[in-house]
């Protein structure tokens, strides 16, 4: 139902909102906010940390870019192979640090993404260096090239609401359930049967998988790329939508993307000092609202419920 | 009685630094039998539970159930094979609500997982559907059914113990590790988990007991076995082992 009234919301934003500038903060929300769900399985449900998901978007951006540049590929083509080179190369990462208890995978992951703006920045001849990989070219959809900010805030939209959906489901699962069993007891867990590091492996591919996603939507839409998005800043900036948008739940990410990229648009004229306001954020939020909006939002729907259950049976009481 | 052997314990071992919290252990448990762990604290009955569990890797010895060779899998491969524990602290899931605690108990028997479940492959609803009525059952099995859909953490304590046992039954057993079960239950209570451990055993399951109350571990029990210090002292029906000279000597600290 959610998310029927985020499709009906977006077909308004798309009808409405007249100045493309809006829609392109739409477009940009929407694409963060792919990251962001799969960090929030990641987060909330497995309770583990990613300090690299901006290198996994970055590695989707970066493999459709040279495939449709370079090696002339149709972008449609270039889409699986970005998400599944991703994937495999966060298998490779996680294989070895998801079987230790503790933060492991927030150090490898932080490593990761260092060494991989390294490699964006570097590799001169594969992704062009700071001056990055321009002309990439548009989407199209059945001859219509999703080349203004309007068409292409409507493939975004699906997206997200397609992503929605199916996390939601797997909240809602068997395989959700183990997941948040996971992040409740590792012990009880596995002796309930869940197999505790395969779960946290499969979710963890799961979300970069998204995150490449998402950087294969960034590269052509914005249609040039260059290493400075997918610096370790923008890993913690998708941590602080997480956070700020509650992890408990797939929405969470949504709302925190859409909070965090219109602040990060208001913020613009500060320059480099945007990352003192996010820290800020992100302390205050830890402090006050420690399950973020959606957990506070979910924490008063929980009042009133059970203060409806207090009530009953004292109404039974008086028959 | 030739009942078969469902569990067979040979000399196993495991120290942590120079404490040796279980030393050359071996005993055996009969299919549907009820054994109880005693010993005084620091005995090495958690950690002999956790051995068998696969919480913890034994450092030798051998542990065979149902003939195979357990002691060096992983817990969710324990728990496939018909081993199923409680914890002494309660181990719930306290961001679950009752019902769901006892869900992820079901884990084994479903098949879906994150991209069956993403894209809701054909059997999703009925799989969920039958894990949710079977965890339902479970509860009805210990008197929860009623609280199915509160949160786990809103229950008092005796109940959290119950709903443990709960999730630990829906793995559906052979052998059911109960650590310290009725610790913080009033004599209500543990007389009804007593009530409960004897119709469970009726359902050919069972069990291997770890608890202080006598009471209840003398009326419920087949044999006992006692660990003090790590080693085993005695291993044998209760009376039996209510008269060894060794098993007084240890509970009342006197030199054997």
């Amino acid at each position: 139902m959610g998310i029927v009234a985020l499709l009906i919301a977006s077909g308004l934003v798309a009808l409405l909102v007249k100045n493309a500038y809006y829609i392109s903060i739409f477009n940009f929300i929407a694409i963060h906010s792919l990251i962001a769900i799969g960090l929030c399985l990641l987060m909330g449900y497995a309770g583990q940390i990613s300090l690299g998901h901006a290198a996994f978007y970055g590695l989707g951006a970066y493999t459709t870019a040279i495939l449709t540049t370079k090696l002339g590929w149709s972008p449609w083509l270039a889409l699986p192979a970005a998400i599944l080179l991703t994937c495999v190369i966060a298998y490779m990462i996680g294989r070895p640090t998801l079987h230790l208890r503790g933060h492991y995978l927030a150090m490898a992951t932080l490593g990761f993404g260092m060494i991989v703006y390294i490699v964006m920045k570097e590799w001169l001849s594969l992704t062009g260096g700071n001056s990055g990989l321009s002309s990439i070219p548009a989407l199209s959809i059945a001859g219509i090239a999703l080349d203004t900010d309007r068409r292409f805030f409507c493939l975004a939209s699906l997206a997200v609401a397609g992503t929605l959906l199916f996390s939601a489901n797997i909240a809602d699962s068997r395989a959700g359930r183990a997941l948040r069993a996971v992040h409740g007891s590792e012990v009880a867990a596995a002796t309930s049967g869940v197999d505790i590091a395969g779960y946290k492996l499969k979710v963890f591919v799961l979300s970069a998988g998204f995150a490449a996603a998402a950087g294969f939507l960034y590269s052509h839409y914005v249609k040039f790329i260059s290493p400075q998005p997918f610096d370790f800043k923008f890993s913690i900036e998708l941590v602080v939508m997480v956070v700020l948008g509650g992890a408990g739940s797939v929405w969470g990410g949504l709302i925190g993307a859409g909070l965090v990229t219109v602040l990060g648009e208001a913020l613009r004229n500060f320059g480099n000092y945007d990352i003192i306001a996010f820290g800020a954020i992100l302390m205050l939020v830890i402090i006050f609202l420690p399950n973020g909006l959606t957990g506070w939002m979910q924490h008063f729907r929980y009042l009133r419920r059970s203060r409806r259950l207090a009530v009953t049976p004292s109404i039974e009481e008086l028959k | 009685m030739t009942a078969e052997v469902l569990l067979e314990i040979q000399d196993i071992c495991k120290s942590f630094g120079a404490l040796e919290a279980v030393n050359q252990v071996s005993f055996t448990i009969q299919q549907g039998q009820i054994k109880a762990l005693i010993g005084p604290n620091g005995a090495g009955k958690t950690t002999l539970l956790n051995l068998l569990s696969g919480t913890s890797r034994a450092d030798g010895g051998r542990i065979i159930f149902q003939s195979k060779h357990i002691q060096r899998r992983r817990s969710h491969q324990i728990a496939a094979l018909g081993i199923a524990r409680t914890f002494q602290n309660v181990q719930l899931f306290y961001n679950m609500s009752v019902v769901e605690n006892v869900m992820v108990g079901c884990h084994l028997r479903g098949r879906l997982e994150l991209l069956g479940a993403g894209l809701r492959l054909p059997g999703f609803a009925q799989e969920e559907r039958a894990i949710q009525k079977a965890a339902l059952e479970y509860l009805e099995v210990v008197g929860l059914a009623e609280q199915a859909y509160q949160p786990s953490g809103s229950l008092p304590f005796g109940q959290q113990r119950l709903l443990e046992i709960a999730r630990a039954l829906a793995c559906q057993p052979k052998l059911l590790l109960l650590d310290e079960p009725a610790a913080g239950l009033n004599s209500r209570e543990t007389e009804c988990l007593g009530e409960l451990i004897g119709r469970l055993r009726d359902d050919h399951c069972s069990f291997l007991l770890v608890d202080h109350d006598m009471a209840l571990v003398m009326l419920i029990s087949d044999e006992v076995v006692v660990l003090d210090r790590g080693r085993k002292i005695a291993d044998g029906p209760p009376e039996q082992v209510q008269r060894d000279k060794r098993v007084i000597a240890a509970y009342l600290g006197e030199e054997a």
